[in-house]
């Protein structure tokens, strides 16, 4: 296998991921909304294309000179790779309907003095409109090898990898040393434009010709013809269907009728998956238990391993399900679409309609959510995004409503519940909106931030690609969030069992666990919430993750196994109702419970989020001043909610 | 250079580019996506809340805000 890396580069949605994908046989996301690909990846060509080379795709930049965090991933990527140092090689991949604009890139990469070689996609939708690409003139044009891939069959694959091998051993004893490329100004910018221009123009020519002439009737057919220009039946359809979906009126219906589809989907579609998967776990770990109920590492295994496990895995379902329907909107073109619409009352709260999709996503996670932020050029949209994502309701508060609403509309019909959850639902979309409006207000940074979406055309999604996209996506959540959630949901454990695992009574145990003698002196501040030590300990290990609440809560009430005739909800609900404060009144009150609702709607008791949004703040001192204003608002909150609540006499 | 801009043409206004003025970042990136002088630009429309507006140049429809559109003389 040859030594050195080989880069993917382009404009966003030219082709770059599903040309990887043929290379490397891999199944990465290919999405039709730019800038899908947030971070680059790296794989090995298929065996069956003869020798490997190391290929690597990249975020969509337009140029080298980065304006948004995943353009400057590209930019480090190829030039400063920390393994791997600059490019051998760099495939241009460049749209054949955009060859003047993406051509640009590619004069970029070659003034940089990277080897280059330029791969040309989409020569299908320029065969709609009867066009055909002049390969030989345009290498010849250029100075680089040129190749056309099709990216719907992978026709021109194994020729690109040839092509690249013979370059990569060509160019084997004098590599390329690119330098970081000064921006250009704008007489250079206009000169190399029209240069491609001229070039694109020279080398589209009729289907049926053997050759495009390049005479200087073609090259002087200037503005007017470029208006008239014939258009493919996807471009055709792409206009019909903006007409009805970018219309001022129906558009927003659309776009509203969409989205809520896409919600009621997500949770009617998903509630039946997790319960599913929440009764596989619970079974495995009482059939474990039941072998030994005595041994520690049973207990180890079943209380802690598997319930943390269960933990991390219950949301799948959800995030799957919310990815394919992001999947799918962002395959077919939509997305674009309805990042442009929201746009405008998005950017009225310092937001803009990039932040669309993030906010979006984190209903589900806020780990994926802060990822897909990346896409926000605007350095201060994007921070605010970041900031205000913990406010969105993500599923992992869903178990907690579901227990306190149970709680609140104990025995009345089941649609007040319901109601009462899509109003917190809404009342998180309020909180974020207030949040963003005051945070912004401390940001201080020069606003320049700039929106100019490109709107790809519409493309009918294909089902093997959704799926495989939201299972990639999902599949780097449980990556990167199941470790954190896995680890303090063990680390909870261990501290409500131990020192005193011996005992039998679990309830003493947890008294005097480590938890315990942790949360009892600081009873106190649970005490204005409504709450005691008891209440203390469940939202403590809600830090491990969110729905751990409930858990601990049924390890705080002990609920003993094998009261089969009631449900675990039944009987911990019935435990919370029997539940005294130290002051002898119940602990769980209308008032008590609704300060909890607040309390998770606000607080972000989330660790893997924080960890991730240090990483997606670019340091920890943002992460963690947002870890801290967050719960301290939600407690403050709560506090004037449950006192102000027992004042006027609702207890 | 005419006064016009494309945020404050009638909605079915199509022509060339005169030229960008504006804040540099801004041009910066307009010009990296093709605007520049002497392109043809086609406007589309607005969305829902009257802003972005719709444009095509060459093969690409793009949404610009207001604030961005104004940057492009025509
Ligand atoms: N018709 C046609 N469609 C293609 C071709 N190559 C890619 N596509 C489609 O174009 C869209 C964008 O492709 P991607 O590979 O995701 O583009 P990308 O350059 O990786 O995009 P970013 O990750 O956003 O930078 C997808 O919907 C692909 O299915 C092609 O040769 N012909």
């Amino acid at each position: 296998m040859r030594s050195g890396v080989v880069a993917l580069v382009g404009s966003p949605n030219s082709g770059k991921t599903t040309l990887f994908n043929w290379l490397t046989g891999s199944r990465f996301k290919t999405v039709n909304y730019p800038g899908a690909t947030v971070e680059y990846s790296l794989g090995h060509s298929q065996e069956r294309f003869g020798d490997p080379v190391w290929v690597m795709d990249t975020p969509g930049t337009y140029s080298l000179n980065p304006k948004s965090p995943d353009e400057e991933v590209t930019r480090r990527a190829i030039f400063e790779h920390e393994a791997h140092g600059a490019a051998r090689l760099v495939v241009s991949v460049v749209d054949a309907t955009q060859l003047a604009r993406h051509l640009f890139l590619t004069r970029q990469l070659m003034e940089s003095g990277f080897h280059v070689i330029v791969a040309v996609t989409m020569s299908d939708l320029l065969a709609e409109r009867g066009e055909r690409l002049d390969i030989q003139r345009l290498e010849s044009d250029l100075g680089v090898p040129v190749l056309a891939v099709d990216g719907r069959l992978g026709g021109g694959v194994p020729e690109l990898l040839e092509r690249v091998r013979q370059r990569l051993d060509q160019t084997a004893s004098q590599p390329a040393q690119p330098k970081p490329l000064a921006p250009w100004d704008e007489t250079k910018i206009e000169e190399i434009f029209h240069l491609n221009s001229q070039l694109g123009r020279a080398v589209t020519g009729p289907l049926t010709t053997s050759g495009a002439d390049g005479s200087a009737s073609r090259s002087d057919q200037k503005a007017p013809g470029a208006a008239a220009r014939v258009r493919g039946v996807t471009q055709l359809w792409t206009e019909r269907l903006d007409r009805f979906l970018l219309h001022p009126v129906f558009g927003l219906v659309f776009f509203f009728l969409i989205m809520g589809t896409l919600f009621s989907g997500i949770f009617w579609a998903a509630a039946p998956l997790m319960d599913a998967v929440d009764q596989a776990f619970s079974f495995v770990g009482e059939s474990i238990l039941a072998t030994s109920p005595e041994s520690l590492w049973a207990q180890l295994l079943s209380n802690g391993v598997i319930a943390s496990l269960a933990a991390v895995l219950v949301f799948v379902p959800q995030i799957f399900i919310l990815f394919v329907g992001i999947a799918f909107l962002e395959d077919s073109g939509y997305l674009a679409r309805s990042a442009t619409l929201i746009d405008k009352p998005l950017s009225l709260l310092g937001l803009g309609g990039r932040s669309f999709v993030p906010l979006l996503s984190g209903y589900a996670c806020a780990v994926p959510a802060m990822m897909a932020a990346r896409t926000i050029n605007s350095p201060r949209e994007r921070w605010l995004t970041l900031f205000i994502i913990p406010l969105m309701s993500c599923s992992a508060r869903l178990p907690v409503y579901a227990l306190l609403l149970a709680f609140v509309f104990h025995g009345e019909s089941a649609w007040k519940g319901g109601v009462a959850l899509a109003a917190i639902y809404l009342a998180s979309l309020f909180v974020g909106a207030i949040a963003a409006v005051l945070v912004g207000r401390f940001v201080k940074t020069k606003d320049r931030s700039f929106f100019m979406l490109e709107l790809p055309v519409y493309r009918q999604p294909h089902f093997t690609h959704v799926l495989r996209q939201a299972w990639t996506r999902t599949s780097n959540y449980v990556k990167r969030a199941g470790p954190p959630i896995f680890a303090f949901a063990l680390l909870i454990w261990l501290a409500t069992t131990f020192p005193n695992y011996k005992m039998e009574d679990p309830t003493e145990r947890l008294n005097t666990s480590f938890a315990g003698q942790v949360a009892k002196p600081i009873e106190p501040l649970f005490e204005p919430m409504g709450g005691d030590w008891r209440t203390g300990i469940g939202l403590i290990s809600a830090f491990a993750a969110r729905e751990v609440f409930v858990s601990s809560l049924a390890i705080v009430f002990q609920i003993a196994e094998g009261e089969d005739d009631a449900t675990m909800q039944d009987t911990l609900l019935t435990k919370m109702r029997e539940a005294k404060a130290p002051n002898g009144y119940p602990l769980f009150t209308l008032a008590s419970v609704l300060g909890l609702i607040v309390f998770f709607m606000i607080a972000l008791q989330c660790l893997s989020t924080v960890i991730v949004a240090a990483r997606e703040f670019g340091g920890w001192r943002t992460a963690i001043v947002q870890l801290v204003v967050y719960n301290i608002v939600a407690y403050v909150l709560v506090v004037v909610l449950v006192q102000g609540l027992r004042a006027i006499g609702i207890a | 250079m005419s006064s016009q801009n494309l945020a404050n043409v009638p909605a079915d206004f199509q022509g060339p580019i005169h030229g960008l003025s504006g804040d540099p970042i801004l041009l910066a990136r307009l010009r990296e996506l093709g605007f520049i002088r002497g392109e043809w630009v086609v406007l589309k429309g607005r969305v829902g809340f009257g802003d972005p507006i719709l444009v095509t140049i060459g093969n690409m429809t793009v949404a610009l805000r207001r604030r961005e559109a104004e940057c492009v003389l025509v």
